[in-house]
């Protein structure tokens, strides 16, 4: 795969790189003077880069080449994605929860997410549950996102033999930067990763519509291409109900409800409780910064996902051209997973044009940026969530006063443990598993936290005891429903299958192609309200 | 109804909820550009 790839001059970009990202971490070591701005980084802040290290963090390899690959399959319904990102990721996030957020995170005292729950709740408890589900999810998602940048990247450069090497690289460099230079460092570095992968991804997306002859050509080839296989679905990875790549899935059918539930709804609404989001809120220095970052962060993310979720169903069209075969039929005849579909595209559309060995060059360039970018925020999170978050509820239980712990150096310490956890999670993990991974991270913490995260941000009385019931209620039935009634996710997690000797508790069913989200957020939503209701028709109740 | 090729209403509906987005986002952005900051109102 490595033909179109000038290893001198992706070297020579990659030199400049990492040089410019140590800098930028060198700046935020400069600018840490205690733990507060190694947490926030409140004063050092704009819109811009809010904004641009929001959306760098929002979208990873996972947006780019894990769910790119996806719509080469699927087809544009997943434009429904973007729509959520942008709407839900981007407009509910900035305008329902970010100002109230940064306004409630001043209030308490708040540096990370769950000090903010654990503070507004008055709830050690919910602080530590919430830690404890980074530190315990959070790595998965960041090995999956790791290994998939680092795969690509091996195979698309044809370096696979140094797997080990890039793998070790990649998060020596993030851990470089994200141990010594903070917040501050990780948000200039997302700032500047950000503006790589904008400029890349608008190539492509240009470079593809030049292939197709333009937009409306692209698509009515594409129209033309299932019209041609007459219903034809074997070989092309999807399930009964699909209607072609510029079509949505017949409604109910299991190709619409993996579409729906598992991708749009599952990552679209995960989105509104991530904790390396919540931060960005927190760190603005006022409402005024988040309004003006939505403009710049709406163009950010409707270049790079539009691009990306356009150009793979186009990907089709191409390998069709050229090879007779649909994306994943050509991409599974040389052994290669759907992840791959839009590296192998963009290496095989740019060969033999203008400047093409360079535009490979910074689609790979793109790829690191997507990874470590969203990384770093991860390992952060993480850091924090251990030696910040769990650290102080251990202090405060040890003196029997509140107090937040101020050593960075523990921070550090989380995130170099975690950061050798992670490599080691790469080497266990599955193939093809980015957009899954993303899926269950995204859906288990919108599951536990969103209720009660809504209701702490929109309640004069935040009632504790209702959001403790909505976390366990959510938590425990998004779990169940992965490990056994969700066909999809009981792959990549067994349990069921050595419990019971069955994959799922009820296959061929409706539930088993239902996402865990689906189920488990409305429950959560209804345990959260009862608890409320109940309550309220007891005087004697003390809501906390 | 066909545009730029697509015909499908759902998927047509898909890419102007994006463009909409956006478009709220700068309309949004710009005209709260010049306005004070609100009132604190979580509090009790």
């Amino acid at each position: 795969m490595s033909e179109g790839v000038d290893l001198v001059l992706f070297g020579g970009m990659t030199v400049v790189f990492i040089a410019i990202t140590l800098l930028l971490g060198w700046y935020g070591y400069r600018n840490t003077k205690n733990n507060e701005e190694f947490l926030l980084g409140r004063n050092k802040t704009s819109p811009l880069i809010i904004a641009l290290s929001y959306g760098a963090t929002f979208l990873s390899a996972s947006a780019v080449i894990g769910f790119g690959g996806q719509t080469a399959v699927h087809g544009m319904s997943l434009m429904w994605l973007c729509f959520l990102n942008l709407f839900a990721g981007l407009v509910v996030a900035f305008l329902v929860f970010g100002k109230r957020t940064r306004r409630l995170g001043r209030k308490v005292g708040a540096a990370t997410f769950a000090d903010l729950m654990g503070k507004a709740y008055h709830s050690n408890g919910i602080r530590v549950f919430t830690a404890i589900l980074i530190l315990v999810m959070m790595p998965i998602y960041t090995a999956a996102v790791l290994k998939g940048g680092v795969n690509s990247l091996a195979v698309i450069t044809g370096l696979t033999d140094y797997y080990n090497y890039i793998l070790l690289g990649l998060s020596l460099i993030v851990a470089v930067y994200v141990v010594y230079g903070g917040i501050i460092a990780v948000m200039y570095n997302d700032a500047f990763q950000a503006f790589i992968m904008f400029i890349g991804m608008l190539v492509i997306l240009l470079v593809t519509w030049s292939y197709t002859g333009g937009i409306t050509a692209g698509n009515e080839q594409l129209v033309d291409l299932w019209n041609a296989r007459m219903g034809d679905i074997s070989g092309l990875g999807v399930a009964d109900g699909f209607n072609g790549w510029t079509e949505t899935s017949s409604f109910g059918t299991r190709e619409w409800l993996t579409v729906v539930t598992t991708f749009i709804m599952g990552v679209g609404i995960g989105a509104l409780t991530q904790p390396q989001l919540v931060v960005r809120y927190m760190s603005a220095k006022s409402d005024s910064d988040l309004n003006k970052s939505i403009i710049i962060g709406s163009i950010f993310i409707l270049i790079v996902v539009g691009s990306a979720y356009t150009v793979g169903p186009l990907t089709n069209v191409y390998f069709n051209d050229n090879y007779g075969m649909t994306s994943f039929e050509y991409l599974s005849s040389i052994g290669l997973g759907t992840d791959f579909i839009i590296p192998q595209f963009i290496l095989e559309i740019f060969n033999g044009i203008t400047f093409g060995e360079a535009f490979v060059s910074l689609f790979l360039l793109s790829l690191i940026c997507a990874c470590i970018s969203t990384i770093s925020a991860l390992m952060h999170t993480i850091g924090v969530a251990g030696g910040y978050d769990l650290y102080s509820v251990f202090k405060s239980r040890k003196t029997g006063t509140q107090s937040d712990a101020q050593s960075i150096n523990l921070n550090r310490a989380f995130i170099v443990i975690f950061m050798i956890l992670v490599v080691v999670y790469c080497y266990y993990m599955p193939k093809d598993i980015i957009a899954k991974a993303t899926s269950i991270f995204m859906g288990i913490t919108a599951a536990a936290l969103l209720p009660a995260y809504f209701h702490v941000l929109y309640s004069k009385r935040p009632n504790r005891q209702a959001a403790v019931v909505s976390i366990a209620v959510g938590s425990f039935t998004y779990m169940f429903s992965a490990l056994f009634l969700n066909a999809g996710m009981c792959i990549f997690l067994p349990v069921c299958q050595m419990i019971t000797g069955n994959a799922v508790l009820f296959p061929n069913t409706t539930i088993a192609f239902v996402d865990p989200l689906v189920i488990s957020l409305p429950l959560s939503i209804i345990s959260m309200a009862i608890v409320i209701l109940v309550q309220k028709k007891e005087p004697n109740t003390t809501i906390c | 109804m066909s545009i730029f090729g697509l015909t499908d209403i759902w998927v047509i509906g898909a890419y102007a909820g994006c463009i909409l987005s956006v478009l709220f986002c700068v309309v949004y952005s710009l005209k709260k550009r010049n306005e004070p900051e609100e009132e604190d109102d979580t509090d009790e």
